[in-house]
Parts: structure tokens; C-alpha cells; sequence
């Protein structure tokens, strides 16, 4: 015992414990040289519970020796002072390491949050959706057993699979491999080539905007071709005269082949998707006529002639909306049950708006209009809408005696110009619709000239009546910020790694497999589990009794120059009793809270392609710093000095 | 210490004697003209003197007529050929030198001045309002831009409201002006009052067309200079005192460095015949060394002890400043030829190619002057002791068994060890206070730990009688070694972790070198009895 004691506080184990820590250390500095990676080094050295228990038997050698020179004289004070600071720095260390807090936040402009990260651990949130109830699963490794949720615990998971570093790019909407819309889980964009068949089964998803559609995400460089494969698809063409009541199914393919014929003529269909609008034509020797599809006439034929006997009508047994990526850019192609199309183009890299909820989604966000109604509206719905539309307009500018609008004033001009009676022609005209069955079209007027109703069309083309709100239905898509498509390297390092991992959840008899990439500060889209709630992987998270907003980050450079000479970011911040204060950090300026939290800025990163900064704070809570870390570092220095000065004195050799 | 004073004395007299200067912007600072000169020649063209003119000189014909330099041959390509503007201007080299492009921006804006003259004169001409015309010009032809792209050259006049400085060329542009409606010469943009401005324009014009002198100009513009202060505030680019402008060109002209360094290795020769003389050389250089310190610090408001560079010139002054301050060891010569021969090899490595030795202010992080003295200086400093100590153990070891000499290695070791831990421990509070936390393994801190623990243990192991004297001094000279690691290795050779101010690449194999060489004499020492 007495040996034991004696070594415990021998110089022999001080020296063995300084240079063992040394070398540990050093190696730790080549590692780090050799991976270019920190994270890589301290799991080996400096995080190793081999260093831990270095550190330990420090702190015990250390106390055993002082405790060596019991009774304590005068002369060992400089000794005491120095190896009491060097307890002190320790146990400060290591008192912060178990109770205090040293985390991440990253806040783009605009938004706040009260969360915090820790480094480099992992944890799955689950997040009930449209309720506050949010819980996380701490996952300290890999480990396969069934894990539970405090906050839900409905809800356990199991993880199945892991890897060390899915591509980041893997949230992205759309990315070299797969679509991601907000709401459904991922798509793979597959390749397509023009001829080939369209991908079934689990290459397409049904489509949550609308019954019965399915969503597809394909990879090919010509667009038009894909338009057409996808109308094509179980569309058929209606046809209906008018005046024999005939009715008639094609399908289109066979017309495209075939084309039409009644009685002694026939006609020829060619479909054009290689500009807009988008449209059918019907055509033999004696001319065509153009049947639109897309636009805000489609489905309505521009001409009433009698050369084509027959009312067309596109019937399809669903909608289809379709990603089609490109070289540069995304095209979205909607077709709806009635054959109307509909093409967006959306940017590959340069997003459309920035959209930061309350500590939420943060990222780019885009809406497209498409052509899903959540009511019937083929062609007939639409001219009666547009018919009623039109009586209505008349019926206000003559008997309720409203200023008259430049379009309808131009109608009744051309009337008097032409001779005519301007109420005897609008009711010749109201007529001849009613009697026609079919949209106002061009020379409904058998006794006034074509061109001069020109005006009246361009009326109500102009007002396009009922646009938004019946019969497109707004699509919203919302992409965290990388949209980014660059060839990338591999990631060596750990630090730029992303794991991934593969989760079972169950909740009673429910079973649903995720793949999750890691996503330290929870910035990217959550996913969907159940329906009803929203899963995420990131770093460890806790709630801070203090809400930052972040207003403005900026780095301020030198005049003419990108030299930055400082980086500053001002935040709002709010404490638990609500008092909210203005705040700017800087490098070198911090803020402490009364409550011993203290908020760094670490540093500042702008997006590329747009002006909206994000800032990376560090924060900690440290409470000993000051009366142990702090203090000790003081003991040591100046234990040091009167050591040496002492000693001077004392032995001249 | 009365002869350090006459000699400052007189250094300060020769200045304010000297002729005046006037600020000029480049690269982040305002810098004396003459020293902005010879940043810019040497940067742009890579030859000391063009055209065998001072670079001022050069500068200043430039300024004076810019077209007649295009087809001289002053452009140093990339092969080394001296060629012209005008016959690289055809050529298809996609390899052009900054000079080409400091031709092609001289040549752009008088283009664009051209260009606004024709413009406004045919927007007079037209059928237009004076309030259209001067709204179409300054939509095609910012005013702000204009100003700034005036000339590449010279930027040394102070603007009204933006803290920015303005080119002089500027001075010759033409303003549309609603009341007379025609072009007229600008008015004051600058901080200057109305007749100083006009007066300035003045002489410029003159100045141009060959009537004034160079030294006219130059003096006006200084004179002026004065006055700002008080109304210029920018936090950015802070205003340098009339002294400062001549110290800095004081401090450019002439190569210091080198000087003190010669003067070092002529103290080193004469230690060998004549102790007082060695000492006397010494004491100058030291005089030099401590001028070009203070002089760098002081224009650059902070202590000098930001990059690589400035930390070799550190310390090897403290070095120096500790052996002179004590009186005991003054006397020894060995310590003064040790002290300068450490001074000497670390000036000329200061004088590597691959070092940046301009004045230039700090990195955003460094930017705290409180902690630069108390963490880089204590830590640096103890470079220097760590240095001296190693020194002193190679010649104790080698040639003489001097207790003195003994008790100088383990003293420097001590004050070393303390600066170093005192240091390292500070250096945790400043990265509590900017990185957000106090201790985290970076490459550096762990280098500055390790050495402490090395020499932690040579401290405890001396102490407790574990080692003797000649194990002491082997202990100082492989300290020595991991502290030329922490101090060079880190930042050359590992060049990962946050400290990322100093870092470079190179030396690799003369630092082999140097580590095997020291590996050779610690065996030698080993095996001598």
C-alpha cells in the first residue's frame, strides 16, 4: 500500500505520464497532417479513453505528490500554488466536458431558432406533424437494437444500415440521381431515351396533388420527345358530330398512324410538342386546323369552319406529371385528364426565392401552376365557363350601365362601322353561340367580316377569365439550398462526410423503412413517416432557454479590395422571461447572457449564387471557467514563476 | 544607454527634416507615396528601377503620359524577354504580366472617357431637357464608377462621403452641368475645401503638361494632407500622421534588414580580435534591429507578431534585448556572439522569397491588439529564450564547461518554460473568446503542449537530480528542436488547424537538414565525456 502510494505520486509516473501524452499528442498532430482531417485525429488520440485515463492519472499524480509534502511549511508554497492550478485546469476540463454544453448553431438571415447542435453526435428527430410534439433518438453508434422515443412512445426504430458518407447532395430536389418533392419520399431520375418504353411500377410514384396521376423523374436531353411519349400514353381522342350525333374512340396512336376519315374526306393528325403552344393538328389538302393544348386556349379550336366536321374531345384515364431532367435545367410537364399540357422550366442552380420558416425549412422555394383542377374541367366545362363569363361582362356594361371597357367600346365601334346595330349584333351574336353549342369563335358572324372582331376576341382572351383559381391548381416545391450540380470529389476527410443510415420504424402494427442522410444542423427537408409525423437525422439536439434571430450577417472589406477586414453579424435575442435585445457579434466579440451562456461567431458563409449569408455560432456554457479553469491557469503561471525566481536564489549551483 | 538614446534622437531628427509625403491607397493601407511606388513597380513590373528611374519617378511619368510608355519595352513577360504594350497587344498570349493589364486599364479608361465626351456632347446636341440629359449620362456613366476607374494609379485623394480614395486622374474629369449645359471640370469631390481642392486641380493640370515640377505636386498634396485630420473617418483605412508617411518611407528605402543582419555577422568576426569592438557592432545592430521593429509596429499599429515574417524579426531582437538587458552576462562575449549569431540566421531566413514581407494589416481573427501582445508575444517570446538556451548548450557542450554559461541555458530554459505554459494558457482564454472554446487539439496547441511537456519534464527531471548538466543541455537542444517544429513545422509541414495566419510551404529539405545535423552533434555530445 505504502509503494502504491509512493508511485502514485513518484516523479517516475509524472514523467512516464508527461511523455506518453506527448506522444499521444504528437501522433495526433501527424493524423491529423496525413488525413486532413481533425475529426479523424481526435477519435484516435485525443478522444480516446486511453487519453482520458492519461488525464486521469495525471490529476491523481499530481495530488498524491502534493499530498507527499504533508505537513504543508512555507517554503512549499510555490510548489502548492503551482500543482493546485494544475488540479484546478483539469478538473475544469474535464467538469465542462460532462456538465457543460459546447454546441453549433447555424441561422440563415432572416430566420431564429432556439436549438442547438452538438458536434458530432447523432440523434433521429421525430416531429408529430401539425402538433408541437416533437421527440429525438439519441444514437450514440451504430447499434442495431430497438431504440424508443421519450417524447412519442408510440413510436420505436431499429437501425439497419449504415454508411459512412452518402453524397451530400443527396437532399437536394433534384440531383444527379433522384428527384425530391416536398411531402413524398424520393425519386430516382432515371435515364430515357426517346422509343423506349416509360418506366412502370416503382419507377413511378402516385402523385399526392391530384387522384389517380403519377409522378415520373427522368433524365434525358430531349424534352419535346418525352412530352410526346407521356401524351401518348392512354390518351384518346373523342369525337363527336355535332349535327349526326356520331360519336367516336381513337386512340391516339392509331389516329396519329391512320388518321381520320368520314364519309369521303380524310384528314391527318400530327401531334407538335416542339413549340408552344402545344397542339394537334388536323389537316388534309385543303388546309388544317390547329387544336391547342396548351396555353390559355387549350382544348378550344381557334376555328369554327366547317372543315372538320367534328367536335374533338382528349380523354385519359389520369393525369401524369413528369421531372425531366436536363443538361441545365429541370422541365415539369404536367398533362391533365383532358389531354391539356403543361411545361415549366425551373433552374437547376439558380433558385427562385429563399423561404425561412421559425426555426424550420430553409431553402429555395418555387410554385408552379399546373393543370390538376380538383373539379372536371374538359373542354366543354371551359367554354360554358367562359360563355358565362362573357354574358355577364355584356350584361354589366349595358343594363347596369358600368363604363364600358376599351375591348367591348372597340366591339360596339366596329358594329357602327360596319353598319350594324350594336345591341341587334351582340344578340345575333349571343344567338349564334347558344345555337352553335360551342365557344365564341372567330367570324361567329356570318355577316360581319373576320378581322373586325378581332378586338372582341382579344377581349376576353385578355381577361383570361377564371385563370388561377379553378383551373390550375399551384404546385408548391420547396429545395434546401443546395441545388448545386457539380461533379464532385470524393470526401476524404471525416469532417466533410455524410453518413447515412438506414432506419426500421414501427408504431403498433406499422413497419416503414427510411434512408437517412445526416444533417448536423437540421437544415434540409424532414421526411415523412406514418403520415403523421416527420423524421430527420442531425447532430444531438437541445433546447437553449434563449431564442437568436439572426438579422444581417456582413463581412466587411477593405474599400476596392475582397480583403475582408471584419465579419459581424447582428442577432435578436430573446431569454426565457421574453425581454428581447439586439445583439451584434463579431470575431473577438462575444455575448454572455446572464445565465452563462456565451455566443460566438465563427464564421460567416454566403451562398453562392444569391446574397443570403448564413453564420455558424459557436456556444457554450461553461461555469467553472471562472472558478476553475480560469483560476487554475493564473496558479500555474504564477506558481511557475516564484518557483524559478525561488530557485535562483537558493541554488546558484 | 545614453548613446541608444542620441541614436533614436537622431533618427527622429533626420525624419522630420526629411521631405514631406502624401498617402496613397493600395492593397488595404495608405501608404507614403515612394513607398507605394516601389510596392507597386516591384508587384507589377518585377524590376527595382524601370527605365533606370526611381520607382516615384517612374510612377509619376506614367501618370504624366501613360500612351508613350505603350510601345516602350518595359513589360518583363514571363520568359524574361523585355517587350512592349503595343507588340503584346496583337499577340495572342494568354500569359500576359499585371503589367499588360495595368496598360489595358490605363488604355480602357482613357477610352471610357473618350467615349462619355462624345456621348454627352451628342445628348446636348438632341432635343433633350438638361435634368434628361444628366439622368441618361449618369445611367450609362456612373459617376461613381467613373471616379474609381479613372486611373489605376495613385489613388491619393480622399472621397467626400464613401471613406474611399480616389485616383488623381480623376481631377481631369468632365461633368455635365444642368445650369450652364455644357461639360465642365469636376468639382470637388473631395474632403478638402473648396480652394484647396481647386488649387490642387490646378497645379495637376499644370503639373501634366511639363509646367510644375514633380516636387510641386507632391508637396501640395502633402500639404494638404494635413488638413484631414479631424474630418476623415473611416475605421477602415485609418489616417497615417505626416510621420508616419516619412517613416514608412523612411523604412522602405533602404534595406534594414539586411544592414542589421550584416552588422550582426561583423559582430560575430570581431568577437574573435577584439571584444569591445564586437560589442560595439552589436549594440548598433541592435539599434538598427530595434528601429525597423518599432517602425514596422508602429505603422501598422500593432505589435509586429502577425505572420511568419514579422515573428523572425521578433525574435531574434528579443533574444538580443535579453542578453544586453542583463547586466551580469553583457560582459560575457560568448553570449553577445551567440545572441548575434542567432540574430543573423534568423534575419536572413527572414529574407526567403517565399515570405511575404510587406506592410500589411492583419487577418479579421488576429484582429485584437490585447490578445496579439498578451498570448503571440509571451509564446514567441519564449521562442526566443528556448533559441538562446539551445545555443548556449551547443557551445557548453562543445567547447567549454563555463558554469556561467550552464546557468544562462537553464534560466532562459526556465523563463522559457514559464512564457510558453503562461502563454499557452492565455492563448485558451483568447480562443474562448473567438473560436468559442478554450482547448481543442488544433496542431498548435498541441505543439505548444508537447513542448511544454518536453521540457516539463527536463525541468522535473533536472530538479530531482534525475539528469545532470550535459542532460539539461541535450534536453535544451531537442526542446529547441520540437520548438523550431511548433514554430515552423506546424505551420510548413502539418498546415491543418486554425492558425492558419502563418502558413506556407517549402524549406522541407533545409529543415531536414538542420534536424539531421542537430541529430550529429547531440550524438557527438552524447559520447563525449
Amino acid at each position: 500500500m505504502k509503494h502504491l502510494w509512493k508511485f502514485l505520486g513518484s516523479l517516475y509516473l509524472a514523467i512516464f505520464l508527461i511523455a506518453c501524452a506527448a506522444i499521444v499528442v504528437m501522433a495526433g498532430t501527424f493524423i491529423e497532417s496525413q488525413t486532413g482531417s481533425h475529426l479523424a485525429a481526435e477519435k484516435v488520440t485525443y478522444n480516446h479513453p486511453f487519453f482520458m485515463v492519461l488525464l486521469a492519472g495525471f490529476f491523481v499524480n499530481i495530488l498524491v505528490s502534493a499530498l507527499h509534502r504533508w505537513p504543508f511549511k512555507k517554503k512549499h508554497f510555490p510548489f502548492l500554488l503551482t500543482h493546485l492550478g494544475l488540479l484546478l485546469l483539469i478538473s475544469g476540463v474535464f467538469l465542462k466536458n460532462l456538465f457543460g454544453i459546447q454546441g453549433q448553431m447555424l441561422l440563415w438571415e432572416g430566420s431564429g431558432s432556439s436549438r442547438l447542435f452538438i458536434p458530432h453526435s447523432f440523434a433521429i428527430q421525430v416531429k408529430k406533424k401539425h402538433e408541437d410534439l416533437q421527440g429525438q433518438i439519441p444514437l450514440s453508434s451504430f447499434d442495431p437494437r430497438l431504440h424508443f422515443c421519450k417524447e412519442l412512445p408510440e413510436i420505436s426504430c431499429r437501425l439497419v444500415g449504415y454508411c459512412h458518407d452518402v453524397k451530400s447532395q443527396l437532399l437536394c430536389w433534384s440531383d444527379d440521381r433522384q428527384l425530391t418533392l416536398f411531402g413524398i419520399p424520393p425519386l430516382t431520375f432515371l435515364k430515357w431515351e426517346p422509343q423506349e418504353p416509360l418506366p412502370k411500377g416503382i419507377f413511378s410514384r402516385p402523385c399526392p396533388f391530384y387522384p389517380d396521376s403519377h409522378i415520373y423523374a427522368l433524365e434525358t436531353d430531349k424534352p419535346e420527345a418525352l412530352i410526346q411519349a407521356l401524351f401518348l400514353e392512354e390518351t384518346a381522342l373523342l369525337l363527336f358530330h355535332s349535327s349526326t350525333g356520331e360519336k367516336r374512340v381513337i386512340p391516339i396512336r392509331e389516329a396519329l398512324e391512320s388518321g381520320i376519315s368520314y364519309k369521303e374526306a380524310s384528314w391527318q393528325i400530327k401531334l407538335n410538342t416542339s413549340f408552344t403552344p402545344y397542339s394537334l393538328i388536323i389537316e388534309n389538302e385543303q388546309g388544317g386546323v390547329c387544336y391547342p393544348l396548351s396555353g390559355s386556349h387549350a382544348l378550344l379550336i381557334d376555328d369554327s369552319s366547317s372543315f372538320f366536321p367534328f367536335e374533338i374531345d382528349i380523354k385519359r384515364p389520369s393525369g401524369t406529371l413528369a421531372f425531366c431532367k436536363g443538361e441545365k435545367e429541370l422541365t415539369l410537364i404536367g398533362i391533365d385528364p383532358y389531354g391539356r399540357l403543361y411545361q415549366a422550366t425551373l433552374p437547376l442552380e439558380k433558385p427562385d426565392s429563399y423561404i425561412a420558416y421559425d426555426s424550420g425549412f430553409q431553402g429555395y422555394g418555387t410554385s408552379v401552376c399546373l393543370p390538376f383542377p380538383n373539379f372536371p374541367c374538359g373542354r366543354k366545362e371551359k367554354e360554358e365557363a367562359y360563355k358565362q363569363h362573357f354574358i355577364k361582362e355584356f350584361e354589366k356594361a349595358i343594363f347596369e350601365n358600368q363604363p364600358m371597357d376599351p375591348e367591348l367600346y372597340s366591339f360596339v365601334k366596329t358594329c357602327q362601322k360596319n353598319g350594324l346595330n350594336p345591341s341587334i349584333t351582340l344578340q345575333k351574336l349571343l344567338e349564334e353561340w347558344k345555337a352553335q353549342g360551342r365557344a365564341l369563335y372567330l367570324g361567329a358572324i356570318v355577316s360581319s367580316p373576320k378581322e373586325d372582331f378581332t378586338p372582341l376576341l382579344s377581349y376576353w382572351k385578355q381577361k383570361e377569365p377564371l385563370k388561377k383559381d379553378h383551373f390550375l391548381k399551384e404546385l408548391n416545391l420547396e429545395a434546401p439550398l443546395r441545388i448545386v450540380l457539380k461533379e464532385k470529389a470524393e470526401e476524404n476527410t471525416l469532417e466533410n462526410q455524410t453518413p447515412g443510415i438506414a432506419v426500421l420504424f414501427e408504431k403498433g402494427e406499422k413497419r416503414e423503412l427510411l434512408h437517412l442522410a445526416y444533417d448536423p444542423y437540421g437544415m434540409e427537408i424532414k421526411w415523412p413517416l406514418f403520415n403523421d409525423y416527420l423524421v430527420s437525422f442531425t447532430a444531438l439536439q437541445r433546447m437553449i432557454p434563449h431564442h437568436l434571430r439572426l438579422r444581417e450577417a456582413r463581412q466587411i472589406c477593405y474599400p476596392d479590395s475582397s480583403t475582408p477586414e471584419r465579419f459581424e453579424s447582428d442577432l435578436l435575442i430573446k431569454n426565457f422571461s421574453n425581454e428581447e435585445s439586439f445583439i451584434t457579434l463579431s470575431m473577438n466579440e462575444v455575448h454572455e447572457t446572464t445565465d452563462d451562456y456565451r455566443f460566438y461567431l465563427s464564421g460567416i458563409t454566403s451562398s453562392k449564387n444569391g446574397d443570403i449569408n448564413h453564420i455558424r455560432l459557436a456556444v457554450n456554457k461553461d461555469p467553472f471557467k471562472y472558478y476553475l479553469t480560469y483560476p487554475g491557469g493564473l496558479f500555474v503561471s504564477i506558481g511557475a514563476f516564484m518557483l524559478l525566481f525561488r530557485r535562483q536564489k537558493k541554488d546558484p549551483q | 544607454m545614453k548613446a541608444l538614446f542620441a541614436f533614436f534622437l537622431c533618427v527622429y531628427f533626420l525624419l522630420s527634416a526629411s521631405e514631406e509625403h502624401f498617402p496613397v491607397y493600395y492593397k488595404e493601407r495608405l501608404r507614403a507615396e515612394d513607398a507605394y511606388a516601389s510596392l507597386f513597380t516591384d508587384e507589377v513590373f518585377k524590376i527595382k528601377s524601370p527605365l533606370g528611374k526611381s520607382p516615384i519617378g517612374f510612377l509619376f511619368d506614367l501618370e504624366k503620359n501613360a500612351h508613350s510608355f505603350y510601345a516602350k519595352s518595359l513589360l518583363l513577360t514571363e520568359q524574361g524577354e523585355l517587350v512592349s504594350y503595343d507588340s503584346l497587344k496583337t499577340s495572342s498570349d494568354p500569359l500576359h504580366p499585371p503589367a499588360f493589364f495595368l496598360f489595358q486599364r490605363l488604355e480602357e479608361s482613357a477610352k471610357s472617357e473618350r467615349l462619355y465626351k462624345k456621348r454627352a456632347q451628342a445628348l446636348i446636341e438632341s432635343r433633350l431637357s438638361t435634368e434628361q440629359i444628366a439622368l441618361q449620362l449618369e445611367s450609362e456613366f456612373p459617376f461613381w464608377q467613373r471616379l474609381k476607374n479613372a486611373s489605376p494609379l495613385f489613388k491619393a485623394l480622399p472621397g467626400k462621403f464613401s471613406g474611399e480614395w480616389f485616383p488623381l486622374k480623376a481631377l481631369l474629369l468632365k461633368v455635365y452641368d444642368k445650369e450652364m449645359r455644357k461639360l465642365v471640370p469636376i468639382g470637388n469631390f473631395t474632403l478638402y475645401k473648396e480652394a484647396s481642392f481647386l488649387e490642387i486641380r490646378k497645379t495637376y493640370k499644370q503639373w501634366k503638361k511639363g509646367q510644375k515640377s514633380d516636387v510641386a505636386i507632391a508637396t501640395l498634396l502633402a500639404e494638404n494632407y494635413k488638413q484631414l485630420d479631424g474630418i476623415y473617418t473611416s475605421n477602415l483605412v485609418p489616417l497615417p500622421s505626416p510621420f508616419q508617411l516619412t517613416l514608412e518611407s523612411f523604412y522602405v528605402k533602404y534595406p534594414w534588414i539586411i544592414w542589421t543582419a550584416v552588422l550582426y555577422l561583423a559582430a560575430i568576426c570581431f568577437s574573435a580580435l577584439s571584444k569591445r569592438a564586437s560589442f560595439c557592432l552589436f549594440a548598433l545592430a541592435f539599434c538598427f534591429h530595434t528601429l525597423l521593429l518599432f517602425a514596422r509596429s508602429y505603422l501598422l499599429r500593432r505589435p509586429p507578431v502577425s505572420n511568419m515574417f514579422e515573428t523572425l524579426l521578433y525574435v531574434p531582437w528579443l533574444a538580443s534585448f535579453i542578453i544586453l538587458l542583463y547586466r551580469e552576462w553583457r560582459k560575457k562575449t560568448y553570449l553577445i556572439t551567440i545572441a548575434a549569431f542567432l540574430s543573423f540566421c534568423l534575419l536572413t531566413l527572414s529574407q526567403s522569397p517565399a515570405l511575404n514581407q510587406n506592410l500589411e494589416p492583419t487577418a479579421p481573427v488576429l484582429n485584437s491588439q490585447f490578445w496579439l501582445i498578451v498570448h503571440v508575444m509571451l509564446v514567441v517570446g519564449s521562442y526566443g529564450f528556448f533559441l538562446l538556451s539551445s545555443l548556449a548548450a551547443h557551445v557548453y557542450l562543445a567547447a567549454s564547461n563555463k558554469t556561467t554559461l550552464f546557468s544562462f541555458v537553464l534560466h532562459s530554459l526556465y523563463i522559457g518554460t514559464l512564457l510558453l505554459i503562461a502563454g499557452t494558457i492565455l492563448g485558451g482564454v483568447w480562443a474562448a473568446q473567438s473560436w468559442g472554446r478554450f482547448w481543442d487539439w488544433d496542431p498548435k496547441e498541441s505543439w505548444a503542449f508537447i513542448s511544454s511537456c518536453f521540457y516539463l519534464i527536463l525541468v522535473h527531471a533536472y530538479k530531482f537530480g534525475k539528469i545532470g548538466t550535459k542532460g539539461l543541455s541535450i534536453g535544451a537542444i531537442i526542446g529547441a528542436l520540437l520548438i523550431s517544429f511548433t514554430w515552423y513545422g506546424v505551420n510548413y509541414l502539418i498546415g491543418s488547424g486554425l492558425h492558419t495566419y502563418g502558413f506556407g510551404t517549402g524549406g522541407l529539405s533545409y529543415y531536414l537538414l538542420f534536424l539531421t545535423l542537430e541529430g550529429f552533434f547531440i550524438f557527438y555530445a552524447y559520447l563525449k565525456k
